[in-house]
């Protein structure tokens, strides 16, 4: 059970790959970090996991199943499925309240919000997040608005967690709170995978996949 | 995705983006409103025209006797006032001088016998009651006064010294009714129903008739012309308004062209501004869409619900624009608007909006939204 990858190779420009030949395997309930310095591929490589983009060669599969053979709905599903996407800035839209930003995946996972309203403000108050739920991100802080986007990232209660520098923005407190609840999350079963240059982070996960 | 989810994420999609949703809704109900009043304006006028070309005197026609041959008879008149298509038709018999009986020195007029359906024909009794019998004279309000015929009675007289009783005036309703003093013809003797000109019957000059709708008449004048017999082609003319019934095609069809250029030039130039509107939306958006696809949109899906967003939008402004334009064109031109126009114009500017906004939905629902999550 996890991801296998074999072969990958990516480029945004001809002739110019990013990633080259990779091949590895990413198993279930473990923390994973993706380290490498800047422009080496990090966040590139999350993007490839969760369907986002389409490798030059090579496949990543899940149980089994080669997503990058899938065409792009059925890849959106399963992506809406089984992956949680935490960036690097919250990404959260300012014009939609905050339990509007957590229920978003619901949508195309095909899933009611209203039968899910009660998990995002469970989720909520479980990340610390102590805030009415009608607020706009404009009005919580960076670390409350990181925490807002990993909550959404949880709703669905992904196997996958492609987290790209999830504690770049973040002070110690929040960084320590969002990685103890990602932790947690492997511990349960879940497959979390982290693109950072954070040599704590690094320090604390189980495997790594290294692009330098 | 659920139906009802899409369309509630849609509207609450479209209330966030405030500025292109305003412009959009505004755009939309003006468009709207400047077509339901153009086919508003447009169609009072072609009601008017149409009203116009059904006047009386654009469906009726007079054939004339020009050989002086008596080729007119008096059941010229009743055949064809049996005719399905037309109204009314009567003989005028050629003119002859009359004057005042009291006043001699006070002007001449002319007069005519006249046959056919007196309550048919197109004038109105001002005053007094219609002739009941061929010693009886009506005199146009005009020409009485012109003989000095100042209130009721009196009498005309003619050259040989016939003399008819005037019992009341008219107006004609237009300018081929009758317009000079008519005297009901004489009862015809057998010998002139035969159709010979017996010495009671008056030498018959014209055969007049009104059909009941405009395109009616050259059908119903050849079928009249046709029941007379053979005759020689220069015997006969027709006196009508020859080029009616295709100038009235003509205004018609360039008042309705014309709402066309109109209401196609609006919804183009509608359609041009949605579909920069659209592509500055799908430009401005970029990040929330790249998001959108991470956590699971498809290219679809985005397609769908951009479009979705903007169809709601178009409604609701097309059904602001339909009920503003249609109570204004109503109080400008009068005319009801038509509900199965009104639907026909908003399904066609929401479909056109949607054709419009389609290139720049397809082209957000395919943007690398790898590119786009990568550049803030």
């Amino acid at each position: 059970m996890g991801l296998s990858i074999e072969d990958l190779r990516f480029g945004y420009r001809q002739g110019q790959p990013i990633i080259e030949e990779l091949t590895t395997f990413i198993p279930q309930a473990c923390v994973t970090v993706v380290t490498g310095q800047s422009g080496r591929g990090k966040s590139t490589l999350l993007y490839l996991l969760g369907g986002l983009l389409s490798p030059w060669s090579g496949r990543v599969a899940f149980d089994g199943l080669n997503i990058t053979a899938l065409p792009d709905e059925q890849r959106s599903a399963w992506r809406a499925e089984h992956c949680g996407f935490v960036f690097q800035d919250a990404n959260l839209d300012p014009r939609r309240s905050v339990i509007d930003s957590v229920l978003e995946p619901a949508l195309y996972a095909g899933q009611r919000k209203a039968t899910l309203r009660w998990r995002a403000k469970r989720l909520m108050a479980d990340l610390g997040v102590n805030v009415p739920v009608n607020s706009r991100p404009g009005e919580v802080s960076g670390g409350q608005a990181q925490r807002i986007a990993l909550a959404r990232a949880l709703l669905l209660q992904p196997s996958v967690i492609l987290a790209d520098e999830p504690t770049g923005n973040l002070d110690d407190q929040s960084a320590g709170l969002v990685m103890s609840t990602l932790r947690g999350l492997a511990s349960k079963g879940a497959m979390v995978i982290i693109a950072t240059h954070d040599h704590q982070l690094v320090a604390a996960s189980q495997h790594r996949i290294d692009l330098s | 995705m659920k139906a009802m989810e899409l369309i509630s994420e849609a509207w609450a999609t479209a209330r966030a983006a405030r500025g292109f949703t305003w412009f959009t809704a505004i755009l939309v109900t003006v468009v709207v409103i400047i077509i339901q009043l153009t086919t508003g304006v447009v169609e009072a006028q072609r009601l008017e025209t149409v009203a116009l070309f059904t006047d009386g005197a654009y469906r009726t026609a007079a054939i004339i006797d020009n050989s002086g041959e008596g080729l007119l008879v008096a059941q010229d008149q009743a055949m064809t006032a049996k005719l399905s298509n037309v109204e009314t038709a009567w003989l005028e018999s050629t003119d002859f001088a009359v004057h005042n009986a009291a006043m001699v020195d006070h002007g001449a007029g002319s007069a005519r016998f006249l046959m056919g359906d007196w309550a048919g024909l197109p004038i109105d009794l001002i005053s007094g009651r219609w002739p009941t019998s061929s010693a009886e004279a009506l005199l146009p309000v005009d020409v009485a006064q012109r003989l000095g015929f100042g209130g009721q009675g009196g009498a005309i007289v003619a050259e040989d010294g016939r003399q008819w009783a005037v019992v009341g005036h008219y107006a004609s309703r237009h300018d081929r009714a009758p317009n000079s003093i008519i005297i009901p013809a004489p009862i015809m003797t057998p010998q002139t129903m035969d159709g010979g000109l017996g010495s009671d019957e008056p030498r018959w000059h014209a055969l007049s008739l009104t059909v009941r709708e405009l395109p009616q008449l050259s059908a119903s004048l050849a079928l009249a012309r046709s029941l007379l017999g053979p005759v020689e082609p220069t015997d006969l003319a027709i006196e009508r308004s020859d080029d009616a019934a295709g100038l009235s095609r003509s205004v018609q069809s360039s008042f309705i062209g014309f709402a066309e250029v109109i209401t196609v030039g609006a919804l183009v130039a509608a359609a041009i501004l949605l579909a920069i509107v659209a592509l500055m939306m799908g430009y401005a958006r970029r990040q929330e869409l790249g998001r959108r696809r991470a956590l699971g949109a498809s290219q679809l899906m985005i397609v769908t619900l951009i479009l979705l967003q903007e169809t709601e939008v178009v409604i609701l402004a097309g059904l602001a624009g339909l009920a503003i334009g249609a109570g204004v064109s109503w109080r400008m031109s009068g005319v009801a608007p038509q509900p199965l126009a009104m639907l026909a114009l908003l399904v066609a500017v929401t479909c056109g909006s949607a054709l419009a906004q389609l290139p720049a939905a397809v082209a957000a629902g395919w943007r690398d939204p790898v590119r786009v999550l990568r550049t803030p």
